[in-house]
């Protein structure tokens, strides 16, 4: 069988998923036997336009990475979205919640016409391509990122959860965030991440993005039992779901 | 005869730059370090923001040094909102902190310069011609990331690091494996040494005057507490007063903003930080700084590169230090329960590329109404241009490919972090 | 049995024996709940907890578990663990629930990974000292426990009485330090005083429906629009399930190694409240509502599975009740909800006389005689064998007989006949990819082959299409209910309807009759397709044409090409059929859709309930009965079914 051709891509994000390959540790040199990694700005020098699966992390946020973007599509047989500013726009997204023009400058004052800095709405890269696998998360799990490379190797459609959060912190026993008084989006959220925060003593907030069947009214309708707005929730979930 | 050289997306690093330089019958008329990361607004997307959802937003500017910006977004929410934090979340998050210092360097050191010191294109091949070295690296990899993922639930971006507060203590045993684990990292470490030591020539030599600019508290190689200091003065500033030492300004180069201090640049970073605390390392990372000639005075910007290596020796030896402490003492859980206030606070930690500054001001209902950053990679960018006008009249004689990988392999030296540098304004704070 | 006293102090010193005896899993406080972990010391044991966040049976039904390790060409190993390990401070409505899940794990087909464990489980019981302020054990009849523990620990003042119940556990006493007494009738009595007291404590959520009410009250209450308007606040989170101590279903998967030759396939905790557990390859969701899964769950607990096992499906621990975010999942609340909603249920009651203090006061121990009395049978040891192993078969020829169905081949390695009857499935494999239930389409053969036909839907189907010959997959089988071709159908004049990939299953029983010409009557096939090109067993359909006695009826939704036969659903060739008398049985199998029509048609046409046969679709997952994806109301499709009669489904709006 010949090994597929992996290219690694990047746009506006902060590499934190890319890193998550690189703490695969030893594992990566195995994955290096399944697939040649052919580009990967981050990690090697070597570039190349020819690949068979292209991973992509980050929003698309400027006309050229949108172009740049369909170009790498136009070349790979498999996208994958890598990580929720890929998946869903995440974090980027909360930029919607302002007025972009005052928002930049908020950040470079009157600078902010100068051309490099202009930039368009957040989008997810389904947004601007067809994409065919998901790995979610900010960041990504490492593992989950490999068992949807196995997958697609093997020829197997990768099976990514499609139920909360909750499923996972029961599965382990974690105390819901509830009980301790904290307004939690696991109950909205695609699982996947072993419950990641609230094994950690936090509560989720949503990156895996929401369901396709969270029950949002539900949860508005629940704040009230904990004493709770439905601001604060609209605020957390705002965080990684902004549209 | 014309050599123009156009690096676009400098490999191997985190983020976007490219390096312009153009030379026309041995005369210069371009050189620049552009950098054309898309810009991510983070200041003005945490305003509005609740002060106990900051730590999760400004987590999210860097995947690299998730941890440092953590922890300064939450010293500077104490501040804002006057919360003291108890001995144990301090040396807690030292020790985090710690671990993401080890993890970057090791990343930078050992897979993203490491291939140019061997003569490859990156790590992979490596894992065949150098297997032994390569397993060594990997080995303090994960241990540096099994030792954040220990303290702050996870590798990248961290989740117990809050307001006041660690959501999570890791236990006692575990914290007792990690001392074993750190205790046997320091053979691994002292090996690699010596293979660095024998590549040391492979560093161009350049030497360059420049201010270096970090935290320095006077009586140890400080990561986590202390004041802002320059190596061309002998006073400091209070962190409280950074803006006063960074005077932030819009290049037309780049979307990130540059700073300037007492001259037209400085440098931030481990060879920074070794300018002003080098005295102040523990004994293991004196000895390996000694072994590789990393003279107190070193201002060859390619040695930045072997002072990272010698923090992550003397982090080994602050961390098993405070693991004895913290286990003497035991681990207690702690109730902090935080009624946010109106208040304006700045707070700045070293980052592994150089010191990073956040400031919050809080409205009393605990959200943002203002946000200012400032982060390491972007005080470097103005030095990285000199030190490219300073190298390319060196090295004009050279093939284009040999000037380029000099000049890539200095960018490529300060570590930088382009993808976190691009989201940083003025805010006037009254 | 002894029946010992001790002081706190001797308690603790024999449970550090026991620890470094071997593994003891204790309560013990966490963040402000309690858990059950491994002991490191006595000192960290918590017999005052109210309630556990996770139920004890999850060290023995644990919430991941691997089942078996694989390599994809060579075979496949069981993993059974067998380590011994003491539960400690486990309350008397968990020793029930353990009990329960006993029943659910050793009826039938013994589960090996979750008996293995059991067996080398000691149980070490203590009667509560501080009720969960959600409990309603002390109406289950579950607060206090006479057996199903190795010890029984119970706390008066500042002594311990420890009660063995078991062999197992008079062993562990006589580790007890000396100076250690036997109860005396004294403090016996005052045990009982605890017991008496404790039926109380555990009412901490007033209860108004007796348990062995809760089935008729369901029944009654099936079509309560209720269920739909509690369930608009579910998350589907399956937290309800996934603390309970009696849910028992599972969901299986493969991991695959890096090597991609070898991996684990593990079983998952699963819970009926999560969207998709009732999802067929096809995407058809037998429970695609919310109201439908949470009815769902109540029903299993308070009808399916006291029809099946004789006990109520809940020991009023309450920790479902804790663990929804919408308190949407309270028993004690639902019931009594129902109860007002439908006192008709009820109302032949009220003339007898109310219950007087003396006799409530007497229940506690007695409530429930409807709990399996002893937990689990033991098995000769030669008869234990991993009921989730598959064995090695190869495939030995494909073809592809229509663009999305493909027939196979396959033979079993060992040689042995398959063994089936027609309208049995088998679990195929293909490791890695999964494991699905599929319908055997070749009659009952002496030598190891047998024939499939399957239409690629999903990834265990899409893994299959891609088989080459000589390629291995594992079989699980031959499971469920047959078409009884071997006594209700002989002698028969049979009508067979089928529609779509309904011909699979049935093919293997038309097959059998054609080679038994004999011992049947007249042959009628109703065959309906959606389009010419899409029928299946072209051959065999032309040979059928043929034979004698067989009359088959062919009809296509949609026409195209030369087609000259019928056109419309397959009830338009129903009229063919010719009379249906006492001695006609009808075989029906189909797409869902198609059932309703067929089945009113033919009982107009006068045909009873119970002469009808039919095969139904659904998540078979185990082939065992243990897994819960097959469910329909009482029934388990892979047990019970595929093959029912109409009379058995009449009622079960569930089940067409």
């Amino acid at each position: 069988m010949e090994k597929p051709r992996v290219a690694i891509f990047d746009f506006a994000g902060c590499e934190g998923c890319q890193l998550q390959i690189i703490n695969l540790e030893e594992e990566i040199l195995v994955l290096l036997q399944l697939v040649d990694v052919v580009e990967w700005r981050e990690g090697m020098s070597h570039q190349s336009s020819s690949y068979d699966i292209a991973i992509v992390e980050g929003s698309i946020t400027r006309p050229e990475d949108a172009e740049r973007l369909r170009s790498i599509r136009r070349q790979a047989k498999w996208l994958i979205a890598l990580g929720s500013c890929a998946t869903h726009g995440g974090v980027n997204k909360l930029r919607h919640l302002l007025d972009f023009d005052i928002a930049a400058e908020q950040v470079y004052g009157e600078a902010a016409s100068q051309t490099h800095l202009q930039s368009e709405h957040v989008r997810a890269i389904n947004e601007v391509v067809d994409v065919d696998s998901y790995v979610f998360g900010c960041p990504i799990d490492a593992r989950e990122f490999a068992k949807v490379v196995k997958a697609i190797v093997f020829g197997k459609r990768p099976e990514i959860p499609e139920y909360p959060v909750c499923v996972e912190c029961k599965l382990q026993g974690i105390i819901c965030r509830y009980e301790y008084g904290e307004v939690c989006v696991g109950p909205l959220t695609r699982a996947g991440c072993d419950a990641r925060c609230p094994s950690a003593g936090f509560r989720c907030f949503g990156c895996r993005g929401l369901l396709e069947d969270a029950n949002v009214e539900a949860a508005r309708e629940v704040m009230d039992r904990y004493g709770k707005t439905t601001d604060e929730l609209e605020a957390r979930m705002a965080l990684f779901n902004t549209l | 005869m014309a050599k123009t050289i156009e690096v676009h997306h400098v490999t191997r690093v985190e983020g976007h730059g490219n390096i312009v330089v153009d030379l026309h019958d041995g005369e210069i008329s371009q050189v620049e370090w552009q950098v054309p990361e898309a810009p991510r607004f983070f200041e003005a997307m945490v305003r509005g923001q609740r002060f106990d959802d900051m730590q999760s937003i400004v987590s999210r500017i860097c995947g690299i040094c998730s941890i440092s910006h953590s922890l300064s977004a939450v010293k500077a929410i104490e501040a804002a909102m006057g919360i003291e934090v108890s001995e144990q979340t301090d040396k807690l998050r030292h020790l985090a902190h710690y671990s993401e210092q080890v993890q970057s360097h090791i990343l930078h050191v050992g897979y993203l310069v490491a291939p140019d010191l061997l003569g490859a294109g990156s790590v992979v091949p490596l894992a065949q011609s150098h297997l032994e070295v390569v397993q060594k690296i990997i080995g303090l990899h994960r241990l540096a990331n099994r030792w954040s993922d220990l303290v702050t639930g996870r590798t990248t971006h961290p989740i117990t690091l809050q307001p006041g507060r660690l959501t999570k203590l890791p236990s006692e045993s575990d914290l007792g494996q990690l001392r074993v684990q750190l205790q046997g990292a320091i053979s691994q470490l002292t090996d690699l040494a010596q293979v660095l030591g024998t590549l040391l020539e492979k560093f161009p030599s350049f030497e360059r005057d420049a201010e270096y600019v970090g935290l320095t508290d006077g009586q140890s190689y400080t990561f986590y507490d202390g004041e802002i200091g320059s190596s061309d003065v002998d006073t400091t500033v209070p962190v409280d007063r950074f803006e006063s030492v960074v005077n932030e300004y819009v290049s037309s180069q780049s979307t990130a903003k540059w700073t300037r201090w007492h001259r037209d640049s400085y440098a931030v970073g481990a060879l920074a930080r070794y300018h002003l605390n080098g005295h102040f390392l523990f004994p293991l990372a004196a000895s390996i700084a000694h072994s590789l000639k990393l003279e107190l005075h070193q201002n060859n910007p390619y040695y930045n590169t072997v002072a990272q290596f010698v923090e992550c020796a003397h982090l080994i030896e602050a961390s098993l230090r405070l693991i004895d402490d913290l286990l003497t003492r035991g681990l207690k859980e702690e109730r902090v329960a935080i009624s946010p206030r109106a208040g304006e606070g700045a707070a700045a930690v070293e980052a592994p590329r150089g010191i990073l500054f956040h400031r919050y001001a809080f409205g009393a209902d605990g959200r943002c109404e203002a946000a200012n950053m400032t982060i390491p990679t972007n005080q470097n960018h103005a030095r990285i241009q000199r030190d490219m006008e300073l190298l390319v009249p060196q090295v004009m004689d050279k093939s284009p490919d040999e000037i380029r990988l000099w000049l890539e392999m200095l960018v490529r030296a300060y570590d930088p972090c382009i993808s976190c540098s691009t989201h940083f304004l003025n805010v006037e704070f009254k | 049995m002894s029946t010992v006293k001790m002081e706190e102090s001797q308690l603790l010193e024999w449970v550090d024996k026991l620890i470094a005896l071997q593994r003891v899993i204790g309560v013990q406080e966490k963040q402000d709940h309690f858990v059950y972990d491994t002991l490191r010391s006595a000192s960290d044991l918590r017999l005052d907890h109210d309630v556990t966040y996770l139920p004890p049976v999850k060290f023995l039904f644990p919430q991941r578990e691997q089942l078996i390790d694989f390599k994809l060409d060579e075979g496949y190993e069981s993993r059974i663990e067998s380590e011994p390990f003491v539960l400690l401070g486990v309350h008397p409505y968990d020793v029930v629930a353990i009990s329960q899940m006993d029943a659910i794990y050793s009826t039938g087909h013994e589960d090996q990974h979750y008996m293995s464990r059991r067996r080398n489980a000691t149980i070490i019981a203590c009667d509560v000292e501080t009720p969960s302020k959600n409990t309603f054990a002390g109406y289950m009849g579950t607060a206090t426990v006479k057996e199903g523990f190795d010890v029984l620990l119970t706390r008066i003042e500042s002594e311990y009485i420890a009660e063995a119940g078991s062999e197992k556990g008079e062993a562990l006493l006589t580790l007890v330090s000396e100076g250690v007494t036997s109860a005396t009738a004294d403090h016996l009595a005052r045990r009982e005083e605890v017991w008496r007291n404790n039926v109380d404590k555990m009412k901490q959520q007033e209860l108004k429906v007796d348990p062995r009410d809760w089935p008729a009250l369901l029944q009654a209450s099936y079509s309560d629009p209720i269920w739909e308007a509690q369930a608009n606040l579910c998350f589907s989170c399956g937290g309800c399930n996934l603390v309970c101590g009696t849910c028992a279903c599972f969901d299986v998967q493969d991991q695959l190694n890096w090597d991609l030759r070898e991996g684990t396939r593990s079983r998952v905790c699963d819970a009926c409240m999560v969207r998709g557990f009732m999802q067929v390859a096809g995407g058809h969701d037998f429970q695609s509502q919310r109201g439908m899964r949470y009815r769902h769950r109540f029903f299993r607990k308070g009808s399916y599975i006291p029809e099946r096992f004789g006990f109520v499906a809940c020991t009023g621990c309450g920790r479902c009740t804790s663990a929804c975010v919408s308190d949407i999942a309270n028993p004690v609340k639902l019931y009594n909800t129902l109860l007002e909603r439908h006192p008709e249920v009820f109302a032949h009651r009220a003339e007898e006389p109310a219950p007087t203090q003396a006799q409530e006061t007497k229940a506690p121990t007695s409530v429930f005689t409807l709990y399996p009395t002893k937990g689990w049978v033991s098995k000769k040891e030669g008869e234990r064998r991993d009921i989730y192993l598959p064995e090695l078969a190869t495939l030995v020829r494909s073809n592809p007989i229509t663009p999305t169905e493909t027939f196979y081949q396959f033979s079993l390695d060992s040689g042995r006949a398959l063994g089936h009857e027609p309208g049995q499935f088998v679990m195929i494999s293909v490791m890695g990819y999964g494991e699905a239930p599929f319908s055997i389409t070749s009659p009952p053969r002496d030598d190891d082959t047998f024939d499939m036909v399957i239409r690629k839907v999903g990834t265990v189907t899409t893994a299959l299409a891609n088989l080459q010959r000589g390629d291995k997959v594992g079989v699980r089988g031959p499971f469920g209910t047959a078409f009884p071709v071997y006594d209700e159908l002989l002698h028969k004049d049979l009508v067979i309807v089928a529609g779509g990939l309904g011909i699979v299953p049935v093919r293997s029983v038309i097959l059998y009759v054609l080679s038994h010409r004999e011992d049947f009557g007249r042959l009628t096939i109703a065959y309906g397709m959606r389009t010419p090109s899409e029928r299946l067993f072209v051959d065999d359909l032309r040979r059928f044409r043929r034979e004698p006695g067989v009359t088959l009826l062919e009809t296509v939704d949609r026409t195209e090409g030369r087609w000259t036969g019928s056109v419309g659903p397959v009830t338009t060739v129903l009229p063919e059929i010719g009379p249906v008398t006492s001695n006609t049985r009808a075989i029906v199998c189909g797409p869902p859709v198609m059932y309703r029509f067929v089945l009113s048609d033919l009982l107009a046409m006068g045909m009873p309930e119970d002469h009808i046969f039919l095969s139904l679709e659904r998540r078979m997952k185990c082939g065992l009965g243990k897994c819960g994806h097959c469910q329909i109301h009482g029934l388990y499709a892979c047990q019970d079914g595929p093959v029912l009669k109409y009379s058995q489904l009449v009622g079960l709006q569930e089940a067409l």
